[in-house]
């Protein structure tokens, strides 16, 4: 009875051993390497993407202007850095602005230390953060408000990128994805990483 | 709200049998207010849930607050494809036993240009202007996500219900206009 009973526990620890990962998000057919770009940090500096090898990479195409979508999206940011503890120094967040105009170094770094200290407010000229954009497909769109004392708004593509230790695009989330989704698949990708340095 | 439903037309039909004349017209409560945290000079957010428990429908037509240069309704829409927008919004129609959502991805209180920042502790009163029932405030407090003691689920229930009421919004039409987004749930 008890040689039946351990034999079944090792037949579901094998099983389990076997079952590949199912990610939360969306993820790539074949995970090819996440475009590289260099940007401006808004705390100083450049920041290129290539240098992060080693850290899981997850990125938000957003403004500062955006009163409901990109806060919503960067305090999921704030809660997945705090539930990953003393693991956080392993996963950079990437806030990109969609509004270089508006957005400058100060006012971007700013909005986004508001949320996490550890959250990169990236920059640039209209050029590089077009080329980046487009390498991600985010839709930017600048439109007027209407009857609004806001001048304008931007409509842009909300989705989370989440790149793996190797530089790979892995997975990408819609916008109101819960934030332990996307938690436990950097959690995965974390120790994949570990598991393969 | 079913139950609610059928008392008010309960005392509706005895307020009509009893021949007096009816005490009739919406009833709106403002439910579950709280504010996103945010910094001065930046752009802040309040959300809520209206309810009308009245017989006939209103309309907010607006709302003021002291925080900020300007406090107005807008709206966030997806596009499709997970492109996001944001329209104001110039009157929200909440209907006779029914409510409206204001939430994140959603219909939401955008308060431009804060003169002051939003932080856990304070109270930002908002006073929303209503087509009937006139002048409603809201106490809604700053804390960093919409439920913070509750089920962590109810953020993606919420984006659902926004999406179920965006395909309500298609059929009801191109007529009505993408500005009536209101949600029926009795």
């Amino acid at each position: 009875m008890r040689l039946r009973h351990s034999a079944f526990v090792l037949l579901l620890l094998s099983l389990s051993a076997c079952r590949p990962y199912e990610f939360k998000g969306t993820t790539y057919v074949d995970p090819a390497a996440a475009p590289d770009f260099e940007l401006a940090r808004a705390d100083g500096g450049r920041l290129r993407l290539g240098d992060l090898r080693g850290q899981v990479v997850l990125m938000f195409f957003g403004f500062t202007s955006c009163p409901d979508v990109c806060p919503t999206t960067l305090a999921e940011a704030k809660q997945i850095l705090e539930s990953l503890g003393d693991r956080a120094n392993q996963v950079a967040f990437l806030f990109i602005t969609v509004d270089p105009e508006r957005d400058t170094p100060e006012v971007l770094g700013d909005y986004v230390s508001a949320f996490h200290p550890a959250i990169v407010g990236l920059t640039g000229d209209a050029e590089e953060l077009a080329a980046v954009w487009k390498a991600y497909g985010i839709f930017v769109q600048r439109e007027a408000l209407g009857d609004s004392a806001e001048s304008y708004t931007v409509t842009h593509t909300a989705r989370v990128f989440a790149v793996d230790t190797e530089g790979n695009l892995r997975a990408s989330y819609t916008f109101g994805t819960p934030y332990e989704d996307i938690l436990q698949d950097v959690e995965y990708l974390i120790g994949q990483g570990e598991a393969s340095s | 709200m079913k139950s609610r439903l059928s008392l008010g037309l309960a005392l509706a039909a005895f307020s009509l049998s009893a021949c007096a004349s009816p005490v009739s017209g919406p009833q709106i409560k403002v439910e579950d207010a709280w504010a996103r945290p945010a910094s001065a000079g930046f752009n802040g957010a309040v959300y809520f849930r209206l309810v009308n428990e009245g017989d006939q429908a209103d309309r907010l037509l607006g709302v003021q607050g002291p925080l900020a240069q300007a406090a107005e309704v807008h709206e966030t829409m997806q596009m499709g494809n997970d492109i996001m927008s944001m329209q104001a919004a110039s009157a929200v129609e909440v209907p006779a036993g029914g409510e409206v959502e204001f939430a994140p991805g959603g219909l939401h209180i955008m308060l431009i240009a804060l003169e002051q920042p939003l932080e856990s502790g304070d109270i930002v009163s908002l006073v929303l202007r209503f087509e009937t029932s006139g002048d409603v405030t809201v106490a809604a407090p700053p804390q960093p996500t919409m439920n913070t003691n509750e089920n962590p689920s109810t953020n993606k229930a919420a984006c659902a219900k926004v999406a179920s009421r965006r395909s309500e919004d298609a059929e009801i039409g191109a007529a009505a206009g993408w500005l009536m987004g209101t949600t029926h749930r009795s």
